[in-house]
């Protein structure tokens, strides 16, 4: 079904008329006497009488209390970029944050249940080889059970198949009337057990499960998982830690995923057993911000190259949009760009590379080098010149793709435009000066 | 729908909000929170908008929506709310009535259609439905959603995939997540 089919689809269900009549109009009734009577609940009392009718109110001022704290829209939404300097501020402070709660707290929200496996728990295995990439034909069903937890309303296992190395996570809830299951594969290789004092992530997951995995080197004593995010006011700091299950050098977590919240700053921390601690953000494979570069940036980058086998390649853009991101690097006359998931392992799933002329463009000038499409992803990268502010790329139909400029390159990707509007793609390009310029997109 | 006059006064000036986009804001938090919250909410939304009267661009809904939004997270910060497979159909179907005298092909389609939206995550549904319900283009819908238009982008395009088969199928089937072809292959299924 084609995307325009389905979007018809869908608007022909758009509510048209009110879900609860009696609702909209109580709720009128209420805006109406809010803004003619004293009687708004609202409003600012002195000695018990209201100061303010907010009916002799010119619209505009605000002199009332109501809903101070609701953000009005701006030009724009705050964009994923300023929710991850949030992150950063939040990284800063959490340490000493996450250290308070976990002297008291040391939370594990549902703790490992002795026992056997529960019925959700034996039925992983099917979901997960359901989940299996159809070129595996024979069924792989020696699976070692890396962990297992349950309490009364939810239960995750986490598999390990001998044969092919995959990993693969089950989890099952319940809650009111309802329950959800949600299984993941990861056909990577598990990371190898790392060096002295080292701990590798093999795999993540963030949706109605977090879930994180991998390997830790064999000094390691124990190894936690600390989450710290703000109330949403404000005005305090929340923490939760969570002990990681061992299983000779494999680690997993397992949280619900509200646990978790967006904004929430997660790390690994553990202790070696000569008593030091280290940590990891678990997001610092797209650091920002100044954030340090982690082993996750390294292998983030890896994921995208292709391994660790093309020395010298440099990042150029790193951008993260939600659970995916964009990598380019250059290097010795060649280019590489992906398209990869956001968290470990960072698959990526729309590479392409190419050469690239040894001299860049005109100060003035933008060009296009490498491009391509897979599937509904379409991508052109290129270099711009000194003087180059702003890339776009606008395609036939008139939507414009808002590029990414950082180093001398560009980057334009999306997954919604058509092969037809695309093929007749111009690259439009704006110079400090603010004079705009375009030329046929050629990739 | 109408358009409200910016020439005329204030109280008409909501006056015409409240008539072009009142039903849009309420179905919009229907899909959000439970209906008490929401009917006080659609107040509060319009109280909002009668304080920053001057601010209020034309079109107006997708600003409307953005602090309904807001002012649904403010509600949602005493007590997250828990988020089940039922519940989100439930909301899907309150917040959406089938016209009266509809067709039965349409019933059949809007229980098909909804089932499969209940089953995608927050995010991508909010994607498709400030699309496809709300008649938002992506730079507003990614205002409301509060992310990058980019991103949104993203959102979207992931959330058509998951649901275009659940469409064809029904809610019956496997819901598999093709995602962007990616290999190896992580894979979600989410019943």
């Amino acid at each position: 079904m084609s995307p325009a089919e389905l979007d018809e689809r869908l608007a022909r269900l758009a509510p048209t008329t009110s879900p609860d009549p009696e609702r909209l109009d109580a709720a009128r009734a209420a805006l109406d006497a809010a803004l003619d009577g004293p009687g708004d609940p609202r409003s600012r009392r002195v000695g018990g009488a209201h100061v303010l009718d907010l009916g002799d109110v010119p619209a505009g001022d605000a002199p009332l209390g109501v809903a101070d704290d609701v953000v009005v829209p701006l030009d724009r939404g705050r964009t994923a970029r300023e929710r991850r300097r949030r992150r950063v501020r939040l990284g800063v402070a959490a340490a000493g944050v996450v250290g308070v709660v976990g002297v008291g707290l040391a939370l594990s929200p549902w703790g490992p249940a002795p026992g056997p496996a529960s019925p959700t728990a034996a039925s992983c295995l099917a979901h997960v080889a359901d989940s299996a990439p159809s070129e595996n034909a024979e069924p792989d069903l020696a699976w070692r059970t890396l962990a297992h937890e349950a309490s009364g309303s939810a239960d995750a296992t986490l598999l390990r198949s001998h044969a092919t190395g995959d990993t693969g996570f089950c989890g099952n809830r319940t809650d009111g009337a309802g329950s959800t299951s949600t299984s993941m594969l990861w056909t990577n290789v598990p990371p190898e057990v790392p060096g002295t004092g080292q701990v590798a992530v093999g795999g993540a997951l963030d949706g109605e499960w977090y879930v994180a995995w991998g390997a830790a080197g064999a000094d390691v004593t124990s190894l936690r998982l600390h989450a710290a995010w703000s109330a949403g006011d404000g005005s305090s700091d929340s923490g939760l830690v969570v002990d990681a299950r061992r299983d000779g050098a494999d680690w997993s977590v397992f949280l619900r995923g509200e646990e978790v919240p967006d904004d929430a700053v997660v790390s690994l921390v553990w202790q070696l057993d000569d008593g030091t601690e280290q940590s990891l953000p678990l997001d610092s494979g797209w650091p920002e911000g100044g954030a340090a570069e982690t082993v996750l940036t390294q292998q983030r980058r890896d994921a995208c190259t292709d391994g660790p086998g093309l020395p010298g390649l440099r990042p150029v853009i790193e951008e993260r949009y939600d659970d995916l991101g964009l990598t380019v690097a250059v290097g010795r006359g060649q280019l590489v760009a992906c398209m990869q998931e956001a968290v470990p392992p960072y698959d990526s799933g729309n590479t392409m590379s190419g050469p690239v002329a040894a001299q860049g463009p005109a100060p003035d000038e933008a060009v296009s080098e490498v491009g391509g499409s897979a599937d509904d992803d379409r991508m052109m990268v290129g270099r711009a010149g000194d003087d180059v502010a702003r890339v776009e790329v606008l395609l036939a139909d008139g939507t414009v793709v808002e590029g990414v400029l950082s180093d001398g390159y560009w980057a334009a990707w999306t997954s919604t435009a058509s092969e037809k509007a695309w093929d007749g793609a111009r690259l439009v390009w704006f110079l400090e000066d603010g004079s705009r310029h375009e030329r046929r997109l050629v990739g | 729908m109408s358009t409200p006059d910016d020439a005329a006064g204030p109280r008409e000036r909501l006056a015409a909000l409240w008539s072009a986009h009142a039903v849009r804001v309420q179905a919009y938090l229907w899909r959000h929170t439970d209906p008490d919250t929401a009917q006080d909410l659609l107040s509060e939304t319009f109280l909002v908008a009668w304080r920053r009267i001057d601010d209020v661009p034309d079109p107006a809904l997708p600003w409307l929506l953005v602090v309904a939004r807001n002012l649904v997270r403010n509600a949602h910060r005493a007590a997250r709310r828990r988020r089940t497979l039922d519940d989100d159909l439930a909301s899907l179907e309150a917040s959406a009535p089938l016209p009266e005298a509809a067709p039965e092909a349409l019933a059949v389609e809007r229980d098909t259609l909804l089932r499969g939206l209940a089953r995608l995550t927050e995010r991508e549904r909010e994607a498709l439905l400030l699309v496809a319900w709300d008649g938002l283009a992506p730079p507003e819908a990614a205002a409301v959603a509060g992310c990058s238009t980019a991103t949104f982008h993203v959102r979207l395009h992931r959330a058509r995939r998951r649901l275009a088969p659940l469409a064809e199928d029904g809610a019956g089937g496997p819901d598999r997540s093709p995602g962007v072809p990616r290999s190896p292959a992580p894979s979600r299924r989410t019943a």
